[in-house]
């Protein structure tokens, strides 16, 4: 099998360094220690006779969220700086007159970014693993749990290389990824609360004799939200109700049987959808003679619109 | 195996290549002279398919450099002014890096990358981390990394510059031996001393344009009918000036001793003339020579001129 050259080479870099074994010691320490802190707290530290078996449900949730957590701050940290990075240390161009297309630069280097992040996680399996000692998820969760990771880790990684192969420096690109996510998952969120609160207030003031104005649209934006997948993905395994049901009676319509039924694969679908739009941005962006097309493109355009105002003016 | 015509490019107001015509032939070491901004830079980075060129043509051992990028990649090996190399990687992975690139992997990629490591005399340092080397170690690596693909046109961006005197010989060395091998080398450089003794073709560009081309001892010639001609004769001073002063190409003369200086502007053929002119009217002529410059001279009389002509 051929292994793309560029993801090699990054890989050879990345594990080399002892860092990395360290970094992965010691997240898995850390977790290690929430989790038997977690034991220790819902077993051991009984205030009654009585055992909540559930509590180890939770220390499993608390261990993924972290996880989750931490692919979305790593990600677009490792991503956001890798082509930003070649610019900054001349070595992209040498890398661009090679046989290399851009979008196979850009490939490799964010299967680099994320399988770095993905190692992080798949090391610590064993550790979320302890839940199976009292029961109360399954493989089938788990399994759940690590696609989840890894489409949120190519659809953050791919606006982590968006932002890459956009902007010239790595600390303006991670700012702009980091940006973009809150974008992502911070409006999308903001925008389901404000249009369920305008649409009750809208009620109560002006419409009370009519029905709740039906604002289930904002729901589907939550289709987008990476942060959203995960908390359905959580709620659905630990809990017999149907999240999406109730947020879209909340937002006083009905969504179609397909989103309430299979929410979680419509999201994910969608997320992978965008992360090719944004992989394929990216090699836009990288490719030097695209760019430079674009930019003379801009230039002159806003000199035929200078123009063109200047005539009217004159 | 380069043809380029007509070629254009600007940036806003600034025209950086103003219909640039450039011919280099298969095998030629050909040295690209000119000015900071004069389009040098611009040209090698159009025909190394990294800019788009604004207009023109620009066709490569037969590939069109300007829409076929992917192919024309196969066909150059480019080593940039300025280049950064990675930390953490050994030269010898430097180099199967790039030979992966190209498909070449496993035993044919470490002979290969050992074989181009002997040709730059790097071979010794296989095993050092590219970022230990020195500056002229690590130039030479990237002109070995160029040359992974067996590329048949070399284009080299200032590739002597910020080395120091030692470096730059051994460079050059490198250079005459790749020429020797067949490959066409375009290259750039401000130290015109040494592309004279090692180029065989010399194209001065100035604001965009190619102002002259041809091999040094050419250019020399052609630019040197402007200098001065120095005659040293013996005895008969007075009838040499009467002849020299009698010949309409003569525009004046000095005299210092037994020594004349006299301008004239023509060809060779004239001056022969002269000088059997001389002879045949008894003048014991010792010698005759034009005065020679070199081609630090030679650019700035040719981007001189050019700028008065603008």
């Amino acid at each position: 099998m051929k292994i793309n050259p560029v993801y090699g080479k990054e890989i050879k870099l990345r594990v080399r360094s002892v860092k990395f074994a360290i970094t992965i010691l010691l997240f898995n320490l850390a977790l290690i220690a929430i989790a038997l802190f977690g034991f220790e707290i819902f077993f051991n530290v009984s205030m009654n006779s009585r055992i909540d078996y559930s509590g180890a449900v939770t220390v499993y949730f608390i261990l993924i969220c972290l996880e989750a957590a931490m692919v979305a701050f790593l990600v677009p940290v490792f991503t956001a700086g890798s082509i930003a990075g070649e610019r900054e240390k001349q070595t992209l161009e040498i890398l661009l007159t090679t046989v290399l297309k851009p979008m196979q630069i850009v490939i490799g280097k964010l299967m680099s970014s994320i399988s770095m992040v993905l190692l992080l996680v798949f090391s610590s399996l064993p550790v979320i693993s302890i839940v199976f000692t009292i029961g109360g998820i399954n493989m089938a969760n788990l399994l759940q749990f690590v696609l989840v990771i890894i489409v949120i880790s190519l659809f953050i990684g791919s606006i982590g290389m968006c932002s890459s192969a956009l902007l010239k420096k790595a600390v303006p690109a991670t700012v702009l990824s980091f940006g973009i996510l809150m974008i992502v998952c911070g409006v999308t969120a903001i925008t389901v609360f404000v249009a369920n609160t305008s649409a009750n207030m809208y009620y109560h003031s002006v419409n009370s004799a009519g029905a709740y104005p039906d604002v289930t649209w904002a729901g589907y934006l939550l289709l987008i939200n990476p942060a959203f997948t995960m908390f359905e993905m959580v709620m659905s395994q630990g809990s017999s109700e149907n999240l999406i049901q109730i947020m879209s009676s909340g937002l006083n319509g009905t969504m179609p049987s397909l989103f309430i039924d299979y929410w979680f694969e419509c999201s994910i679908a969608v997320q992978l959808a965008l992360t090719c739009l944004f992989l394929f941005l990216a090699a836009r962006f990288l490719d030097p003679l695209r760019r430079k097309e674009k930019a003379r493109k801009t230039k002159k355009s806003k000199k035929k619109k200078k123009k063109e105002s200047g005539d009217v003016d004159g | 195996m380069v043809e380029i015509e007509n070629l254009y490019k600007h940036y806003g107001k600034f025209v950086a290549l103003d219909h640039l015509d450039l011919s280099i032939e298969k095998g030629e070491l050909f040295g690209f002279v000119g000015p900071n901004g004069a389009g040098k830079t611009t040209t090698m980075r159009i025909i190394s398919g990294l800019l788009k060129a604004d207009g023109g043509q620009a066709h490569i051992a037969g590939i069109d450099a300007l829409k076929d990028s992917q192919s024309l990649k196969r066909k150059i090996g480019y080593m940039p002014d300025f280049f950064g190399v990675y930390d953490n990687l050994k030269a010898i992975e430097y180099m199967e890096f790039y030979a992966s690139i190209y498909g070449i992997t496993g035993k044919k990629s470490k002979d290969l990358c050992l074989e181009l490591m002997d040709l730059v005399n790097l071979s010794d340092k296989a095993e050092f981390y590219v970022d230990s080397l020195s500056r002229g170690m690590k130039q030479r690596l990237c002109l070995a990394r160029s040359l992974v693909h067996n590329p048949e046109l070399l284009i080299l961006d200032e590739p002597a510059s910020g080395l120091d005197p030692r470096a730059r010989f051994e460079m050059k060395g490198i250079l005459r031996n790749l020429h020797d091998m067949g490959k066409t080398i375009v290259i750039s450089s401000h130290i015109l001393s040494e592309l004279a003794e090692m180029c065989t073709t010399i194209g001065i560009i100035d604001k965009g344009r190619i102002v002259t081309k041809g091999s040094v001892e050419d250019i020399m010639r052609k630019l040197n009918t402007t200098n001065p001609l120095k005659i040293h004769v013996i005895e008969n001073i007075e009838s040499a000036v009467r002849v020299l002063k009698e010949n309409p190409q003569v525009e004046s003369l000095s005299i210092d001793g037994t020594d004349i200086t006299v301008s004239l502007e023509g060809s060779e053929e004239e001056e022969a003339e002269l000088l059997a002119e001389l002879v045949k009217n008894g003048i014991k002529v010792v010698s005759y020579v034009r005065e020679t410059g070199n081609l630090e001279e030679v650019f700035m009389m040719v981007t001189a001129k050019k700028e008065v002509l603008d």
